[in-house]
C-alpha cells in the first residue's frame, strides 16, 4: 500500500517537470531562434517478489512468470530539438543585419568574459563602432567590419557568410569585408543554455567543427529573414492535455491507496 | 481462530499488491515504449478437511501422504471441507503495441510490429522499445542514458554529426553513404524481465532472429505507453472495492468469535 501511494507520487512529479517544460515551450513560441524542449521518462527499478526461472520442484520445474512490481517513473532527460523554425522576412533596409541559418550551424557570439556562446538568434544590430552585435551588444565573432555609414549605403551579407558594403560612389560594391563562421556541433542537445538565446558547449556536446557557411554541412545564410521558434503550439498543448490527465490519473491512485489504507485504520472496533 | 480470517486477510494483500502494478502502469502513461505489467491470481492451497486424509502419493506442505490406504478410507470431496487462498504466481507484461506519436525528431525511432532495440550496457546485453536516441561527443548513437544502441553486427553505431535518414530495415545513411543498420531482436513473452530505466532484460540466448520479419523501424516517431488508462482506472476501483469487501469479511468473523465468547457467560 505505501508502495503505490509513492508510485502514483513519482508519476505526479514527473508530470510536473513535464508541465514546466511545455510551459517554457509555449512562453518562447515567439522568441526568435528558440529550440523547443521535451521531457523523456523512464520506468524505475522493479522490486523482483519472485523470480522468473527460479525452480519450484526437485524434478526442475521453473516459474514460468515471476512477481514483478515497479515503482514509478522518473525524468530521464529535457532534451532540446534542434529541427530548423520556419523563416520570416524582416524588412529590406540597407543596414538590416538580420540572419537566418537554413541548415545545421550556430553563430557564434563572444561573451564578456571571453568564452564563446552559441545561438541560432541571428537578430543583430550594428553599434557604433559599426560592428555586427546581438541584441544585448554582444559581438558576433567575424563581425567587426566597422561599416560606416557616412562612407557606405548598405551592407550585404552573403549566404557563403561573406560580408559586403555597398557604396553611393563607384566601385557601388566592396566585397570581402569580412568572413562569418559557423559552428557544428556532433551533439547540440547536449549543449547547456545560458539563457538570452545563449548556448554554451559542455561534456556531452562535442568540441564545436567551425566552417564557413554552405560548406562541409554547414548551413547556409540567409540576410534580413529570422528563423522563427520551432515550437509546434498543436503539439504542445496535445501533450499539455496528456501530461495534465496523467497527473490526475496520478491523484487518483493516492486517493484510491489512502482509501484503502483508510479502510485498515477502521478494522478495528 | 477461524481460518476464513486467514483467507481474506491473504485476499486483501494481494489486492494490495494488484494495486502496485496498476499505480505503476499509470505513473508511466506517458513513458515511451512502456508495456504495461498484469497481475495473475490464483487458488493456491486448499486446506484439507479434518476427516480427509491423504491419498497415496498426495502430497500436501510438502510432506507425501502414506502409501497404503488407511482404514476406514473417507472420500475427500464428500466430506472435506475445503478453504482457497488466492495467490499471485506472476506478474505478465502486455506487449501490444503503443500509439506512435510523431516527433519529426531524426534520431527518434519507433518499431513498429515486434521486436526490440539491443542497448550494450555495463550488465551485458539489454531491450528497450524506447528509440529516443541520441548522440553523444563521440557521434554514437545512443540511449539517453549514454549506453550505445547495437548494430546488425554487434557493433556500435558511429552517425556523426550530420543529418541521417534511417529506412524502415534500419539501414543508417548519412550524405556520404551508408553508416550502419540498427539491430532488432525478438524475444520469447516468458523470458522477458523488466530492469527499469525502460529496459527489458532477457538471457542472450533466448534472443529470436526478426530477419524477414514484418514491420519495422519508423523514423521520425516514438512509440507511446501501452497503458490502458480505462481498463487501470476500472481495475482500480475494483481493486479498492475488493480491498473493502475482504475487510468486512474479517469483521464479520470477528464478530462471530465475539459473539461465540459470549455464549456461557457466567453472571454472577
Amino acid at each position: 500500500m505505501i508502495r503505490s501511494l509513492w508510485t502514483a507520487a513519482t508519476g505526479m512529479t514527473a508530470q510536473e517537470r513535464s508541465i514546466d517544460v511545455i510551459s517554457n515551450n509555449l512562453a518562447n513560441v515567439n522568441t526568435t531562434g528558440f529550440k523547443q524542449s521535451r521531457t523523456h521518462f523512464q520506468d524505475l527499478l522493479y522490486a523482483n517478489l519472485r523470480p522468473a526461472g527460479s525452480e519450484t520442484s526437485e524434478t526442475g520445474t521453473q516459474v514460468p512468470v515471476g512477481i514483478q512490481l515497479g515503482h514509478g517513473v522518473k525524468v530521464v532527460s529535457v532534451s532540446k530539438e534542434f529541427s530548423q523554425g520556419a523563416g520570416v522576412p524582416t524588412n529590406d533596409s540597407p543596414f538590416n543585419v538580420d540572419l537566418m541559418i537554413s541548415g545545421q550551424g550556430f553563430f557564434q557570439i563572444e561573451l564578456p568574459n571571453g568564452e564563446v556562446a552559441y545561438t541560432r538568434d541571428g537578430h543583430f544590430e550594428i553599434n557604433k563602432d559599426g560592428n555586427i552585435v546581438t541584441a544585448d551588444g554582444y559581438p558576433l565573432k567575424g563581425g567587426a567590419v566597422g561599416v560606416d555609414p557616412s562612407k557606405h549605403t548598405g551592407i550585404s551579407i552573403e549566404q557563403s557568410g561573406s560580408i559586403g558594403f555597398s557604396t553611393s560612389t563607384t566601385p557601388g560594391f566592396i566585397a570581402g569585408q569580412g568572413q562569418l563562421e559557423l559552428a557544428r556541433f556532433v551533439n547540440p542537445s547536449g549543449l547547456t543554455s545560458i539563457g538570452n538565446n545563449l548556448l554554451v558547449e559542455s561534456a556531452s556536446s562535442g568540441t564545436p567543427q567551425v566552417a564557413k557557411p554552405d560548406s562541409e554541412g554547414m548551413g547556409s545564410l540567409k540576410q534580413h529573414m529570422l528563423e522563427q521558434s520551432n515550437v509546434n503550439m498543436v503539439t504542445e498543448m496535445v501533450d499539455m492535455i496528456a501530461t495534465q490527465r496523467a497527473y490526475e490519473i496520478g491523484t487518483k491512485a493516492i486517493q484510491t491507496a489512502d482509501n484503502m489504507l483508510g479502510q485498515v485504520a477502521q478494522l478495528k472496533r | 481462530m477461524d481460518s476464513g480470517v486467514y483467507a481474506a486477510l491473504n485476499g486483501a494483500l494481494r489486492t494490495e499488491m494488484r494495486l502496485d502494478v496498476l499505480s505503476n502502469n499509470l505513473a508511466n502513461v506517458n513513458t515511451n515504449g512502456f508495456k504495461e505489467g498484469n497481475i495473475t491470481f490464483e487458488s493456491f492451497m486448499t486446506k484439507p478437511g479434518i476427516e480427509q486424509l491423504p491419498l497415496p502419493g498426495d502430497s500436501f506442505m510438502g510432506h507425501k501422504g502414506p502409501y497404503e490406504l488407511p482404514y476406514p478410507f473417507i472420500n475427500p470431496a464428500s466430506s472435506a471441507y475445503s478453504m482457497s487462498y488466492p495467490a499471485a504466481p506472476g506478474t505478465t507484461t502486455d506487449t501490444t503495441q503503443g500509439a506512435l506519436k510523431g516527433t519529426g525528431n531524426p534520431l527518434d525511432v519507433a518499431i513498429e510490429g515486434e521486436g526490440y532495440f539491443v542497448v550494450n550496457t555495463p550488465e551485458g546485453r539489454r531491450y528497450t522499445r524506447d528509440g529516443s536516441f541520441q548522440v553523444n561527443a563521440a557521434g554514437e548513437l545512443v540511449t539517453k542514458d549514454g549506453f550505445p544502441v547495437m548494430g546488425a553486427g554487434g557493433d556500435t553505431l558511429t552517425i556523426g554529426s550530420q543529418v541521417v535518414e534511417i529506412s524502415p530495415d534500419g539501414t543508417i545513411a548519412n550524405p556520404s553513404g551508408q553508416v550502419g543498420q540498427l539491430l532488432r531482436v525478438g524475444l520469447p513473452k516468458e523470458a522477458l524481465t523488466k530492469a527499469g530505466k525502460n529496459f527489458i532484460s532477457a538471457p542472450q540466448e533466448k534472443e529470436i532472429s526478426l530477419a524477414g520479419a514484418r514491420g519495422g523501424f519508423k523514423q521520425g516517431f516514438l512509440e507511446a505507453s501501452n497503458t490502458n488508462v480505462v481498463r487501470g482506472m476500472t481495475q482500480m476501483i475494483e481493486a479498492n472495492r475488493n480491498f473493502e469487501n475482504y475487510l468486512k469479511v474479517i469483521q464479520t468473523l470477528d464478530g462471530i468469535d465475539g459473539q461465540a465468547n459470549q455464549v456461557g457467560h457466567l453472571n454472577g
